[in-house]
């Protein structure tokens, strides 16, 4: 396969997939881009040479709890915000008038024998009925069957409605909801649940840390006092020429 | 995950719009919210709760509860200008080349369909969401991390000054 075709199947995959609502490619991003500066701002911790190593012990720990809780607490609680407005509208719960009506028209149902549908995503819904019409229109123009224009027509016109129909209509309302989603959550994990689960979890690792470090500097003090007494220490041969000399030798 | 949010979805109360504010308000949403503009309201909503977090965690000592908040404030500012501008700026040359036609179409995909802009749209700001990734790969660690740096030496001995306030 060569580069550009690599390209033009990449583009397409964006296309196909991502073009129907931004919610999943916010989370994906999002996601990618807490990873990325968590890794920049430990860079930068360690690069500012103005914040002592004391503070540092507490700014590392902080920032890698930081990483961790934001980058799963982001990925959970926006995941389920941005699928709980997407499925309010899929489902049918959250609605606007004019999504119920093309709904009726082309018999989608959303309540069968006095029950939500299970499973219901108006979105695909209206996508394959776009499919069937343009499979009916593809039939009645196709050899050995007598061409009715009026019947092409009719197809043509549904499938350029419902089309419409879903980029200006549906599209935005179902993408909308799940951008709200996404941003509810966003806030929240982010601003909220991360910073007061971060902060206990870095100050215990501080706190550990000083302990350790003083724990470390007692150990220390301790081995250079011994060093210290064994060098004031002298040696036995230092003591040899006063017991030789008759005037520092002891008298007997 | 998907069982929570049936869960939830079910019991949450059914709405059926009909025009009014709050369905222009999710259209707006769906139709002018993407990464730039989900980035910049994340970074002022963090600027209005981190910093006081950050400031009054009662686990740490004055002196580190300080240079914690600074260094918040400095990483949302800092975080917040250089994310909303790579977003913002990748979405803006996806855009520019992803016409229809013979010209600038770089970016256009073969199976585009013309008439049906908002997709459209859709797909330029996702790509412009991927790029930007990429750009962030180079502008955190140029960009995003001195610029935190430099603003949290700035802003520590601000809040120091004060000798019993709250952040300033």
């Amino acid at each position: 396969m060569t580069l550009a075709n690599m390209g033009k199947n990449f583009k397409n995959y964006m296309y196909e997939h991502f073009s129907t609502g931004l919610g999943n490619m916010l989370l994906l991003t999002g996601t990618l881009s807490w990873i990325l500066s968590a890794l920049g701002q430990l860079a930068g911790i360690a690069a500012n040479d103005k914040i002592s190593k004391e503070k540092k012990k507490f700014l590392y720990p902080q920032e890698i709890a930081d990483a961790a809780i934001n980058i799963f607490s982001f990925f959970i609680v926006t995941k389920a915000t941005k699928d709980i407005g997407k499925y309010l509208v899929s489902s049918g719960r959250i609605l606007t008038k004019k999504i119920n009506s093309k709904c009726i028209t082309e018999s989608i149902d959303i309540i069968k024998d006095g029950k939500r549908v299970k499973g219901l995503d108006i979105g695909n819904a209206l996508s394959t009925k776009a499919a069937e019409y343009e499979a009916a229109l593809k039939l009645s123009k196709s050899e050995g069957y007598i061409i009715d224009s009026a019947k092409v027509t009719k197809f043509e016109e549904k499938i350029k409605d419902l089309k419409n129909f879903s980029d200006d209509v549906y599209a935005p309302f179902a993408g909308g909801m799940e951008v709200i989603g996404s941003v509810v959550g966003a806030v929240v994990s982010s601003n909220i649940i991360t910073p007061l689960l971060r902060n206990p979890i870095a100050s215990a690792k501080q706190k550990f840390d000083i302990v350790n470090e003083q724990i470390e500097k007692q150990q220390q003090a301790q081995l250079e006092k011994t060093n210290k007494q064994a060098l004031n220490k002298q040696p036995l041969n230092t003591y040899q020429p006063r017991l030789t000399q008759p005037s520092g030798g002891m008298k007997i | 995950m998907i069982k929570i949010t049936n869960f939830i979805v079910k019991r949450l109360p059914k709405k059926e719009f009909n025009g009014g504010r709050t369905e222009g308000i999710i259209h707006w949403f769906g139709k002018h919210i993407s990464a730039p503009e989900n980035r910049l309201i994340i970074g002022a909503s963090a600027l209005l709760s981190q910093p006081f977090i950050d400031y009054y965690n009662k686990d740490v000592d004055e002196e580190t509860r300080k240079v914690s908040a600074a260094r918040t404030i400095a990483k949302t500012i800092a975080g917040t200008l250089t994310g909303y501008s790579v977003r913002e700026g990748f979405t803006k040359l996806v855009e520019k080349y992803s016409e229809f036609g013979p010209k600038n179409n770089f970016f256009t995909p073969s199976k585009a369909i013309k008439n049906m802009p908002h997709t459209y749209k859709q797909y330029q700001n996702a790509m412009g969401m991927t790029l930007a990734i990429l750009g962030m790969v180079v502008t955190n660690f140029a960009i995003d991390a001195p610029l935190t740096n430099f603003l949290t030496n700035f802003i520590t001995p601000k809040i120091n000054k004060p000798k019993d306030g709250g952040v300033q």
